[in-house]
């Protein structure tokens, strides 16, 4: 198994990656390089996908912001067909664990790409990271106290409780975890990593895998303890009938959440089908048992289809909360339902493409108390 | 043939859903009774019939805003 630990000084991070990715096209050990570039507002980074170096240098590799998941952006592109030419992809964990995830439902093919990711803590909304860059924020700064364990509330909900900071599955993983606060290292974990980080120099990074570990099993653990404070408290705030109307009441069925999800992949989703079109007869019988009837129909029943159709494979991303016109804790809510449907079949969504998911696997000897037999 | 148990897997993720929403998972009843189980389809229903009369309505169904 291919294994290389390099460490460099982070003040060099931005200028080291963007050089590295370069002399990758440069040298067409890749064809391309999907990153976040910077747009001409100024205050805006999105995914794009580069094959002249050149455009190397207007990115921004480390923007702490997930405009569309990345795992949405590699199903676009090789759902009709995998890649043909390598291409390099640079990801966060959550972006690579919906990645697996969108294989294992034949909608991505990791075929020839170059898997790239970093360890995270946390990313912003798209309003919160423009506001910050007109304040001139330090981003390197303000990533260096979130992983030092400093905690932020103006980070995406999802990622203040998020204990995947580490990628599992790529190529490359850029590190932080491991290493004191002025470096940053690259790890090889594959072949195809190993011969792409070649174009690196670096110094060793030594005893890195140790260190490493140890870190990331700290790190781990206080945000699962802050998960678990997380799911108690939205517990005590959405559970109950009471509770989910009033927590679903600012909803206006737009099905943004929806369409952002990385995961809903279905051309057409079940609630914009036929099966949700009704006669007038229907709408006075339904209003009639009750003396009243909300319109759209079925916005509670939209919200828990959902989590039927897919929380066994949410990994958790958020996208689906900053999508949300009106603030509903969706990502949270998910992230709830999911680890718990999750775990009922000892499954983790994006842990490995060799688990099959779990609405696609079935055995005899399983689930007794449920029923049947 | 396979589909019960695909559908048991999807009854426990209902359930599992029901349960951490705060809703009554155990009106959620799955069975399987083959065609010619006529004795058993009947005690099955009576038996579901009688738990739900036990329950009471389901509080969803008055609420006009869900």
């Amino acid at each position: 198994m291919a294994n290389k630990w390099i460490k460099h000084p982070l003040e060099n991070r931005d200028a080291l990656i963007k050089g590295w990715l370069k002399t990758l096209l440069e040298k067409e050990i890749v064809k391309g390089v999907v990153v976040p570039s910077l747009l001409p507002s100024g205050a805006n980074a999105a995914q794009s996908l580069i094959t002249d170096p050149a455009m190397l240098e207007n990115t921004d590799p480390f923007a702490p912001v997930m405009a569309v998941s990345t795992a949405k952006i590699i199903s676009k592109m090789t759902r009709l067909k995998p890649m043909e030419k390598p291409v390099a992809v640079l990801l966060r964990p959550c972006e690579l664990r919906a990645t697996i995830e969108l294989t294992k439902l034949k909608q991505a093919n990791l075929d020839n790409l170059l898997l790239i990711a970093m360890d995270c803590a946390g990313t912003f909304s798209v309003k919160t990271y423009t506001s910050l860059v007109q304040e001139g924020a330090n981003f390197v700064e303000i990533e260096r106290k979130l992983f030092a364990g400093e905690e932020d509330p103006l980070l995406r909900p999802v990622c203040q409780g998020c204990e995947w900071s580490v990628p599992d599955n790529c190529d490359i993983t850029i590190a932080w975890h491991g290493l004191d606060e002025s470096s940053f290292g690259l790890i090889a974990h594959t072949e195809k990593g190993e011969a792409a980080l070649a174009e690196m120099e670096g110094e060793a990074w030594e005893n890195g895998e140790e260190a490493r570990a140890a870190a990331v099993e700290k790190w781990t653990n206080d945000k699962i303890a802050k998960r678990d404070a997380q799911f108690a408290e939205l517990k005590e705030r959405v559970s109950g009938v009471e509770n989910l109307l009033k927590t679903y009441a600012a909803c206006i069925n737009c099905h943004n959440c929806m369409t952002v999800c990385p995961i809903c992949f279905c051309k057409e989703c079940f609630f914009d089908s036929a099966v949700f079109e009704f006669e007038s007869d229907r709408f006075m019988d339904w209003s009639s048992a009750r003396g009243n009837l909300r319109l759209p129909t079925d916005t509670l029943l939209f919200h828990i289809g959902r989590m039927n159709h897919m929380s066994t494979s949410c990994v958790a991303c958020g996208m689906c909360q900053d999508a949300c016109p009106n603030d509903i804790p969706v990502a949270q809510i998910f992230k709830m339902v999911g680890f718990n449907t999750q775990q009922r079949f000892d499954y983790v969504a994006g842990r490995s493409l060799d688990e099959p998911v779990p609405l696609a696997d079935f055995r005899e000897d399983e689930l007794h108390e449920i029923g049947g037999e | 043939m396979s589909g019960n148990l695909k559908a048991r897997r999807r009854v426990a993720i209902l359930k599992t859903i029901f349960d951490t929403l705060g809703l009554e998972s155990e009106r959620v009843h799955l069975e399987w009774i083959s065609a010619s189980e006529g004795k058993k389809f009947a005690d099955t229903v009576k038996k579901i019939t009688e738990e739900t009369k036990q329950q009471g309505p389901n509080p969803l169904a008055k609420q006009w805003s869900i």
